[in-house]
């Protein structure tokens, strides 16, 4: 079992981190609930069954909404939406950035000069305009909503990789894979990416939350999945009557904020298992 | 090089992130499915004449890289389009909205500039007391906070609740003039720009000045102070702060596209009459010609933005060289 020991030691530092060890726990809790919530509701969440904005009361614990739906079901119901956009695009944008970061830290010269130029332009445009816009133009089912938000997030995730890369590659391990004659390539994905992944990882977790709220943010504006339950959906429809009815959009929110707030914690409580810098802080 | 070289150079940089903007307007439309011609003359059944004036002005039935120089051409002639939904020329349209969103974004630049350098500053004094540790989980909540739902609290309590400020809008029902019309728009302004401050920007310049004082106060020159036996006071006010205010004004250049999109949000939840709400209506009657537009314009703003906080930074510390 020793591919375990690096899992092993890390966990050991993880778990020192507090905030990161409470953001754990938390996660399982919400993906539990997240999993289970079909069987957990006690109503189906598209069921008009009691009277219209009921304050949260014992059978209704988070109150109902404006056709008498059990506000609960349909907030845990939601939050496997939020998890996968989340987690998916997260995963994608990561998987992109690391690629597309790669290459120009190991080649250097006009190659990294190129891309170092377009991650600039990036970095300056207002993003969140960029998947508005081909939100509405491409119309707005999971799948396109989680694309959107990968292909335009990767740029940081390929700045971290590609610092990392220009440390690694002149470390003698990368020499000495070159001297025995392997490949540009399969060096710098064999041997440079696998060791400078740790940072990458970590701003991969933050970047889960920022997905969650990407995606809460469009369904807020109407251009989520229109079959999918959403949190930041339910927020929309609420809003409506923030006056007489408050709790529709209270509680989606504050289930919304833990969410966000866990993966932040445990991207933090990854970067003090990973940076031993960030512990003398 | 002189400064107003140095600015001239700083424009010239700029012209590759506006022709990328331009350029991936025009891919995502053609891109996208359906006809081209129908998002530009509206979705809600375009007679064939329209769209036949639509396909000759922009020679959609050319080779696509035609078409692009057409586009790129009615953009220089400040020809945006046409916005259906307004019934007006898009760059009409938006350029009444640009002073809105103006007011609101440098309203909380400015409030969180000078919150976030005051409370990482104070925070910075005294690393992992509880005044920080406090500080740094409530700034991880706020910074976890969904930028319209935060909104939509502060719009409950002090509007709904405690009926101090108006829900939203820019200006009341009657009509004002002079002091009274200042202190109305004042009064419109409060929540949005606390909104925006508070759930998007504080957060960051909080952090960053906060890390850049503890760097700054390990450094050499400020051991020499403290051996020459200045007090504390003058050696953190006068040495440490100045030195680590730097790197947060240039993060203030990078981070106004994220500003303006916290806008959008922030002017939907509020009804604030500027570009971000104008998107918002152009993405709910699918005017396309207006969204493109009006992401067009904003990409603009930001880049004069960021070009203008450069040109900031340059007067503000006389070492940086112009390169």
């Amino acid at each position: 079992m020793t591919f375990l020991k690096p899992v092993v030691g890390f966990w050991q530092q993880y778990r020192r981190y507090r905030p990161g060890y409470i953001g754990f726990i938390v996660l399982v809790v919400i993906c539990l609930i997240a999993l289970l919530a079909p069987y957990i509701a006690p109503y189906r969440p598209e069921d008009m069954q009691a009277e219209l904005l009921l304050p949260p009361s014992q059978g209704h614990f988070m109150g109902t909404d404006y056709f008498g739906r059990d506000e609960f079901s349909r907030v845990i119901c939601g939050l496997s939406t939020s998890l996968l956009v989340g987690i998916g695009a997260a995963g994608l944008s990561t998987l992109i950035g690391a690629v597309l970061g790669a290459i120009p830290g190991y080649f250097g010269g006009k190659v990294d000069h190129v891309f170092s130029r377009f991650f600039e332009i990036f970095m300056i445009i207002p993003i969140f305009f960029l998947v508005v816009l081909a939100a509405a133009l491409f119309g707005s089912s999971l799948n396109v909503v989680l694309l959107i938000i990968a292909l335009t997030s990767w740029p940081e995730t390929a700045r971290v990789m590609r610092s990392q890369v220009l440390t690694i590659k002149t470390r003698e391990f990368v020499e000495s894979s070159i001297l025995v004659g392997e490949g540009g390539l399969y060096t710098l994905f064999r041997h440079v990416v696998p060791n400078g992944l740790y940072p990458v990882i970590t701003v991969g977790t933050l970047r889960i939350g920022a997905a969650i709220l990407t995606e809460a943010g469009l369904s807020f504006l109407g251009l989520g999945d229109p079959s999918a339950l959403s949190l930041g959906k339910e927020i929309q429809t609420g809003s409506r009557f923030l006056g007489v009815a408050p709790w529709l959009v209270t509680f989606p929110g504050i289930v919304l904020v833990i969410l966000v707030l866990t993966f932040n914690m445990i991207g933090d409580g990854m970067n003090f298992a990973f940076n031993p810098r960030s512990r003398t802080r | 090089m002189a400064l107003r070289d140095y600015i001239f150079s700083r424009m010239i940089q700029a012209i590759p992130v506006l022709l990328s903007v331009i350029i991936i307007n025009f891919l995502l439309v053609h891109a996208a499915p359906g006809d081209i011609a129908t998002y530009f003359v509206g979705l809600h059944s375009p007679t064939p004449d329209q769209i036949a004036a639509v396909r000759a002005k922009y020679g959609l039935d050319k080779p696509l890289w035609i078409q692009f120089f057409t586009y790129m051409e009615s953009i220089v002639r400040l020809d945006l389009g046409y916005s259906w939904s307004y019934g007006a020329p898009v760059i009409n349209v938006i350029s009444e909205r640009i002073p809105a969103t103006l007011l609101l974004t440098s309203t909380s630049l400015a409030l969180s500039l000078v919150f976030g350098i005051l409370g990482g500053a104070l925070t910075a004094r005294k690393p992992g007391k509880s005044i920080d540790v406090t500080a740094s989980l409530l700034l991880l909540a706020l910074y976890s906070t969904p930028v319209f739902w935060g909104g939509l609290i502060l719009m409950l309590f002090f509007a709904v609740d405690l009926k101090l400020l108006p829900t939203s809008g820019v200006l009341g029902t009657e009509s004002l003039v002079g002091f009274p019309y200042v202190v109305d728009l004042l009064r419109h302004l409060i929540l949005p720009a606390a909104t925006l401050c508070l759930f998007y920007l504080l957060g960051l310049y909080f952090r960053v000045t906060r890390s850049s004082v503890v760097e700054v106060s390990r450094e050499d020159f400020v051991t020499t102070a403290r051996a020459v036996g200045y007090d504390e006071n003058t050696i953190f006010n006068k040495y440490v702060l100045r030195n680590a205010l730097l790197p947060v004004v240039t993060l203030a250049g990078y981070e106004m596209g994220f500003l303006f999109s916290g806008a959008l949000i922030t002017e939907t939840v509020f009804a604030w009459p500027g570009i971000g709400r104008l998107t918002y209506e152009a993405v709910l009657s699918r005017d396309f010609p207006l969204l493109m537009g009006s992401y067009l314009i904003t990409s603009l703003c930001v880049i004069i933005a960021s070009l203008a906080t450069d040109v900031l930074y340059t007067l503000l510390d006389p070492r940086v060289k112009l390169e």
